[in-house]
């Protein structure tokens, strides 16, 4: 249960803990897996619903599953732009693009690309590696520096220890964010 | 007195604390409701007598007025108004309590800020003046504040937390601030022992530490847990002290014209908690399991969750098919 600050955006969560769940996103096919909820809130009484969801067989997506549970002016956030979470092999869970939503308010609409951490501590107004740290991550940074792979995108890596919060803020943080600063 | 068929749109807000923001609102639903009630008053008798277009007709300049809107309904209707036809026999007296309403009206409206408890009184009371004489449904509603604003001055003016509310919030942020260091000096101690083996170095002065460090953030966390009990009895006491007409009601009745709660929260059908409105915290972050609970027997009323007010007595209503329904009350007995 905590109440993580992310810029001027706070991300909820309870204790109520994974529960099983089925989702749609890979593929057209339904997986199943398990899930936890959460709500991000804001200025002007902001309210977001969004989940962790991890499917059985080690893949994963932070997104806002409903519609109803996004404000309108947030609707893309409930068609896709979702966020892809991994179990590596070493049981340790990973972001393998770290992207940030680059959202026109005129067009409702935007789509994820490369980010860098100054970047994401200037939308953020503080330090995203603290934030991420203050989480339980492992290590941030460029793909080839956390995961070894191919790639200049950022990749962040966890132990599953460190609870849903750090996925779910990763998501506040590019692609809710991106969105209320481009309203604002 | 409120024509057949017709409800009131707006219900009685009751005030949970003496601050101007609190005071405005619970006297503009007096407001709002006392005017509505009018023009429904004004239609029922004034549109068989002149036509279902009386209100354009005999009021409509540049623009018609609203029929509800507080602008129109309180004024200082001269003794030639057709309105009158609507009402108790003209005397100055009464044309004097509908200017009186309309002064009360401006001042909340356009003078909030220079507002404050003294003149809430004397506007309920003036509301109260115009109410009576007309046998408006909408009398009962200053009764009700004038009782509730003596409660809160006899509470200190906040309803709730209590006094012991507060003294235990603030115990338990400072036991949150020790669990954070005590979380940390765990870490470090870890950190330390590890590097203390590692090297083969006062691994033995390490551990001890470890185990210090350990025991000390049990402590901490045994100290966190109390606090949070007590605050849960605090509240529970605080809010079962209230005596309040919903507390007659069973789960899932109608609401009915009780005056619903000022305080608004989120029912969260995703996390069966409770998103506090105003202070955008969950309710179970600030009440622990007794708001996750609630929520969950809520939910089974109200399955999709939603907007629920809420009594300082923790009686909650919500809307279900445009109805407000009574959901229970936050401590379940």
């Amino acid at each position: 249960m905590s109440a993580v600050k992310i810029g001027p955006l706070t991300l909820h969560t309870n204790a109520i803990g994974w529960s099983e769940a089925s989702a749609r996103g890979f593929g057209q096919s339904e997986a199943t897996g398990i899930e936890y909820p959460a709500v991000v809130t804001g200025p002007s009484g902001l309210e977001i619903d969004v989940k962790i969801f991890m499917s059985d067989t080690g893949e994963g997506m932070v997104h806002c599953p409903d519609l109803s549970g996004v404000p309108a002016d947030y609707g893309r956030l409930a068609h896709g732009a979702r966020l892809g979470v991994y179990t590596l092999e070493s049981g340790d869970w990973a972001i393998k693009q770290l992207r940030l939503l680059r959202f026109s308010p005129s067009k409702g609409w935007g789509n994820p690309t490369r980010t860098s951490l100054e970047e994401l501590d200037r939308l953020m107004g503080s330090s995203t590696v603290e934030l991420l740290a203050s989480l339980g991550m492992d290590d941030v940074g460029s793909r080839t520096e956390v995961l070894g792979a191919r790639g200049d995108d950022l990749a962040v890596r966890w132990p599953t220890t460190a609870g849903p919060e750090l996925p779910l803020a990763c998501y506040t943080l590019t692609r809710v964010l991106p969105i209320h600063e481009a309203l604002s | 007195m409120t024509t057949a068929g017709a409800s009131n749109p707006f219900p009685l807000i009751l005030p949970e604390s003496l601050v101007l923001g609190q005071l405005s609102a619970a006297l503009g639903s007096f407001i709002k409701a006392a005017a509505w009630e009018v023009g429904e008053l004004f239609d029922a008798v004034l549109a068989p007598a002149f036509g279902v277009d009386w209100l354009s007709e005999n009021f409509g300049g540049v623009y018609t007025p609203n029929l509800h809107d507080p602008d129109f309904v309180f004024n200082w209707h001269q003794p030639d108004s057709i309105l009158w036809q609507a009402l108790p026999p003209y005397s100055p007296d009464l044309k004097n309590r509908f200017g009186n309403a309309r002064r009360t009206r401006n001042r909340w409206e356009h003078e909030t800020a220079k507002q404050n408890v003294h003149s809430f009184l004397n506007g309920v009371d003036q509301l109260r003046r115009l109410a009576d004489p007309l046998t408006l449904d909408v009398a009962n509603y200053g009764p009700s504040l004038l009782e509730r604003a003596k409660l809160l001055h006899k509470a200190g003016g906040v309803l709730p937390p209590s006094e012991s509310e507060i003294e235990l919030q603030r115990q338990k942020e400072q036991a949150e601030e020790a669990r954070r260091e005590a979380e940390e000096a765990v870490k470090m101690a870890n950190e330390t022992a590890a590097a203390a083996n590692q090297l083969g170095v006062k691994a033995a002065e390490a551990s001890k530490a470890k185990e210090q460090a350990v025991q000390q953030l049990a402590q901490v966390q045994a100290d966190l847990e109390m606090l949070e009990r007590n605050l849960a009895y605090a509240g529970r006491a605080s809010r079962q002290s209230l005596t309040e007409p919903a507390d007659d009601l069973e789960p899932g009745a109608p609401w009915g014209d009780l005056p619903l709660g000022i305080r608004t929260l989120t029912l969260k059908a995703n996390m069966v908690d409770l998103m506090d409105r105003t202070t955008q915290t969950l309710l179970s972050q600030q009440m622990g399991p007794i708001a996750t609970e609630a929520a969950a027997r809520w939910l089974q009323i109200l399955p999709s969750g939603g907007l629920v007010h809420l009594t300082p007595a923790g009686h909650a209503a919500g809307q279900l098919d445009g109805v407000y329904v009574y959901l229970g009350r936050l401590d379940h007995s």
